[in-house]
């Protein structure tokens, strides 16, 4: 079996014999349809769109130049994921891990942060001293990051218990220490950084890092986990730090679908669902757009929870609350991408160099709190936060080309429904106002360029818009996740849409972990027939 | 000498009082420590309720106390309308029926759910990382229902009442309400948990009537008797040396020794120059003004009574603008003024929304003289926007600021911050105040 368009001869069928559905073939719903496959179980992927990967999709934009939407690092693989499903042998490589951060300040100034941020400390005492203040942050919050990674797993099949586990370890040590705990959990950025890293380019930096795709400013409460939550990938070991997978990260996409192919699971791009079929508090299967019908005892929901409990399940099967947590926030804030061909490139080796590391342009804190107030409310902002990578530095192929193609995540913009042209243009020439102050000049070489908006993303996947809005502190998106995977009460459905993970970036954990609870499922329901 | 207490409480309102009082008369050593009387204290405004629980241990009613509820909370919008709320449940949704909010029909659910939503106190303590909170987070995210609560009450305000209403106005007035008093914005996350707090009974706040006894002078009194050492000046510095009892220095030379310090509110901390925030979520950056006017002639407000409180705000994204304008440096320009008009006549405005720090061309700077004329002005000016009459009934005014950042500012040290306890904003103050310190002098 492999792919197959969805052709007309299916349309108003009933299909049996199918154990397990999953929705949606972004990188979890691959993740978990491969689980599924491997333990034997007859299932079938449907994606609504012609093509697989959710956001992640790789496009030519403009001659011979190939850019891929969604992310363009990977921070927090899930380590288990990868060897369980054996990716690395499917395809997976790193091009370079551990990438150097180069933080340019709105001042001219610049500092270059190691990857390993352990170590980072002996250069940073090099460069402009305060070393060791650095090493005592780093290494305190990394501990935490540490004992707090399983808290930040998706949710879902039992989740809830492992979490407070870990939770109640990180704090069971002495009444003092639950204080401060507490403290970094419910704290805005700002006020554990004054604490810890006073004033100057570290404190600078690590704002960045918190505020960074995220929907709350960094002097906002609950904010300052949203840093523990990066470095919780990074603690796991070099598998999950911020790293550059070669030929950018479609081909994690690529092997998950190698992965899904060698469990024998049928993809049928295609073919949009209309609705989950609910029988007596079960699934029952899904209602395909074209009439059809697959039924299945399980489905599992990689797409977004609005879509899923909305819109494909619908009201009457959930109840008020469970609704509400669905529907409650508003997305004001998102991220932008903008892709930029730049022409007339040196090729010597120190450009070189200077290319192979994240670029993260930061426009201090005062400019940071205007930005994400002007974000809110629906303008667009003078500063924001850059984040530039060369991919095809980063993946060492710098060949004679000297045109280049530069990746660039913009953060924060106004999210907005429908995007106008002119809406558009002035998203476009603020970004690369803030581009220029660190790269002066790079307007003159840009040959082409492409923006692409959480609204695009919405159009291309058929998901709500929500789902591409950055999301708020951790707080709440622990209580979100478990709620989407935990509370809907309907025997049989799984969730691990965008909603179920913890942080950003490409994971699939949540698919994983819902894959999992399926097959013990079905293995209960084989045991007693 | 030295004196040996269990506890010093620091601050000069009735919080601080009843706190001070209750812990007495529990047989704690306590010492009160008030900053100089400027001449007669100007009483009259309006308190948060006093619990039964308090009322009870302090014998209020021997002592010829009696209060009354402030009548309503009004909002006025900048249209000349206005939303008013009541404690009665059903007095507020016939008001919002007459007013022609399409919403009415929903007040008492959202009072219900609301209500629901507070119930879970140690929840509330624990999304605060209010010093009161015993239960540690970790148990509130195993249990959906919980996960739900902790949902809402970590988000903001906005997303909680758009969840219920549709009515702009009536969201602008709960807002202002609830948030308005913490000087957090609409859009902040964790504002949320003003809302059913605000909608608390023990929040709806109180007068003493005019033929009964000044509640704070019976206070006075009652501290008195219990023996609580009075103490006046302000604090130097508090430091851990001598094993269990911090070293409590105050003006004028005098040390103390004391195993706790305690803030009843944050507003009292913040006039003694603490700058450690209470809790994570306490609005940070932010100056409280209070202003009181003397009137000529009486001046009646533009809706309700005149023993109501009184919010003035133009639209429901003023509040998030003005925090904003705070935290960016700078005096908002539509500010959020609340007034009430105190037993005596006299007019009292307050606002939470002026910045700690200005911002002017990108440089930081502190309060001047002309940051203080400006706030009046301001405020003034908001005030005459909705009462036409004010301006030529004002005989005279006074402008107080509590945490304005001034350079001859006395800011005590503290060892640690760890060393002194602060009670974070509350709706129902009093009571709040209260059991922390029961719970402080119980845990040690």
């Amino acid at each position: 079996m492999g792919e197959r368009e969805n052709d007309e001869q299916n349309a108003g069928r009933i299909e049996g014999g199918i154990d397990a559905i999953v929705l949606g073939a972004s990188a979890d719903g691959l993740a978990a349809a491969a689980y599924l496959g491997e333990a034997g179980l007859r299932t079938v992927l449907l994606e609504a769109g012609a093509e697989i990967g959710g956001k992640i999709r790789a496009r030519e934009f403009a001659p011979d130049m190939t850019c891929i939407d969604g992310d363009h690092l990977i921070s927090d693989l899930d380590p288990e994921t990868i060897s369980d499903l054996d990716l690395y042998r499917r395809g997976v490589a790193y091009a370079s891990r551990r990438i150097n951060t180069a933080y340019f300040f709105d001042d001219g100034q610049s500092l270059e942060i190691e990857g390993d941020l352990i170590n980072a400390a002996a250069s940073i005492d090099e460069e402009i001293g305060g070393g060791v203040a650095f090493q005592k942050f780093t290494q305190q919050f990394m501990e935490l990051a540490a004992q707090l990674r399983p808290a930040f797993e998706a949710s879902g099949g039992g989740r809830g218990r492992q979490r407070q586990r870990a939770l109640a370890k990180a704090m069971d040590v002495s009444p003092a220490t639950a204080r401060r705990f507490n403290r970094f959990l419910l704290s805005s950025g700002e006020a554990i950084l004054d604490d810890y890293l006073p004033d100057g380019m570290l404190k600078t930096a690590m704002l960045t890092e918190i505020a960074f795709r995220s929907a709350a400013p960094a002097h906002e409460p609950f904010s300052f986990m949203n840093l523990i939550r990066r470095w919780a990938g990074e603690t796991s070991g070099l598998q999950a730090a911020i790293a550059y997978p070669r030929g950018g990260v479609v081909t994690v996409i690529d092997a998950l679908r190698r992965a899904v192919q060698a469990a024998k699971v049928e993809i049928r791009a295609a073919t949009p669902v209309q609705q989950i079929l609910i029988e007596r508090d079960r699934v029952a299967g899904v209602q395909l757009e074209n009439g059809g019908q697959i039924r299945a005892p399980i489905v599992i929901a990689a797409m977004d929870a609005r879509r899923v409990f909305l819109d494909m399940i619908g009201a009457s099967h959930i109840d008020i609350e469970f609704q509400r947590a669905v529907s409650a926030a508003k997305p004001l804030i998102g991220s932008g991408r903008l892709h930029l061909v730049l022409k007339g490139f040196a090729r010597d080796e120190k450009t070189k160099e200077n290319m192979q590391r994240r670029l993260v342009y930061t426009p201090g804190p005062d400019n940071l709190r205007r930005a994400f107030a002007a974000a809110r409310a629906g303008d667009i902002p003078q500063d924001m936060i850059i984040e530039a990578i060369f991919p095809a530095a980063v993946d060492e192929a710098v060949d004679d080309d000297s045109r280049q193609l530069l990746s660039i995540i913009a953060h924060p913009l106004p999210v907005d429904v429908d995007a106008g042209p002119e809406r558009r243009e002035a998203i476009v020439s603020a970004v690369q106002a803030n581009v220029e102050r660190f790269a002066p000049n790079i307007v003159d070489r840009i040959e082409a360029s492409d923006l692409s908006l959480p609204a695009d993303l919405a159009a291309n996947s058929g998901y709500h818009i929500e789902a591409f809005a950055a999301r708020p502190g951790v707080m709440q998106q622990w209580a979100l996740a478990g709620q989407v995977t935990t509370a809907s009460g309907i025997e049989g459905l799984y969730f691990c849409g965008p909603e179920a993970q913890i942080g950003y970036g490409v994971n699939c954990a949540a698919g994983r972990i819902a894959a999992k609870a399926a097959i013990r499922l079905s293995r209960r329901g084989a045991a007693a027939a | 000498m030295i004196a040996t207490l269990d506890v010093l409480v620091v601050g000069s309102d009735e919080a601080s009082l009843c706190a001070a009082a209750c812990a007495a008369r529990g047989g704690a050593r306590v010492g009160l420590l008030r900053s100089k009387p400027e001449g007669k204290r100007q009483s009259g405004a309006s308190v948060s309720a006093v619990p039964n629980a308090v009322w009870r241990r302090l014998d209020l009613q021997d002592h010829g106390v009696s209060l009354e509820p402030v009548s309503a909370r009004v909002s006025l919008m900048d249209d000349g309308e206005s939303v008013t709320t009541y404690p009665s449940v059903r007095q507020t949704g016939a008001a919002l029926a007459a007013n022609g909010a399409k919403d009415h029909l929903l007040w008492s659910s959202f009072v219900d759910d609301m209500a629901c939503l507070h119930s879970t106190a140690d929840l509330n303590d624990a999304v605060t990382g209010s010093p009161n909170g015993v239960a540690p987070l970790t148990g509130l995210l195993e249990n959906p229902r919980r996960l739900a609560a902790v949902g809402q009450l970590t988000g903001t305000c906005a997303d909680l009442l758009d969840d219920f209403f549709s009515d702009d106005r009536l969201k602008a007035h709960l807002a202002a309400c609830s948030v308005g008093r913490a000087g957090l914005g609409g859009r902040e996350l964790g504002a949320a948990l003003e809302v059913p707090q605000s909608l608390d009974d023990g929040a709806w706040r109180m007068r003493s009537t005019s033929d009964g006894a000044s509640l704070y002078a019976v206070l006075e009194k009652i501290c008195t008797d219990s023996g609580v050492e009075h103490f006046e000046g302000a604090l130097v510095s508090v430091s851990a040396e001598g094993g269990k009892h911090k070293t409590v220095d105050i003006t004028g030379g005098v040390r103390l020794k004391s195993r706790c310090v305690f803030f009843a509110t944050p507003e009292a901390a913040a006039s003694a120059g603490i700058e450690t925030p209470a809790s994570p979520l306490t609005a940070e950056n932010k100056v409280t003004a209070s202003m009181r006017f003397k009137l000529r002639k009486s001046v009646k407000p533009p809706a309700a009574d005149k023993d109501a409180i009184f919010f003035i705000l133009d639209n429901i994204d003023d509040l998030q603008t003005a925090r904003d304008c705070v935290v960016d440096g700078q005096l908002p320009e539509s500010l959020p003024v609340e007034f009430e008009f105190a037993r005596n006549g006299d007019l009292i405005a307050r606002t939470n929304y002026c910045p700690k720090v200005f911002r002017e061309e990108g440089e930081w700077r502190d309060w001047t003289g002309q940051d203080r004329q400006a706030v009046a002005a301001r405020i003034t000016q908001r005030l005459a926007s909705r009462m036409s009459a004010l301006p030529a009934a004002i005989k005279k005014s006074k402008i107080e600021f509590i945490g304005a950042h001034e350079p001859d500012r006395n800011t005590p040290t503290l060892a640690s911050p760890e060393l002194v306890v602060i009670q974070p904003s509350h709706h129902n103050t009093i009571g709040a105040a209260v059991q922390l310190l029961d719970r402080v002098l119980a845990h040690g």
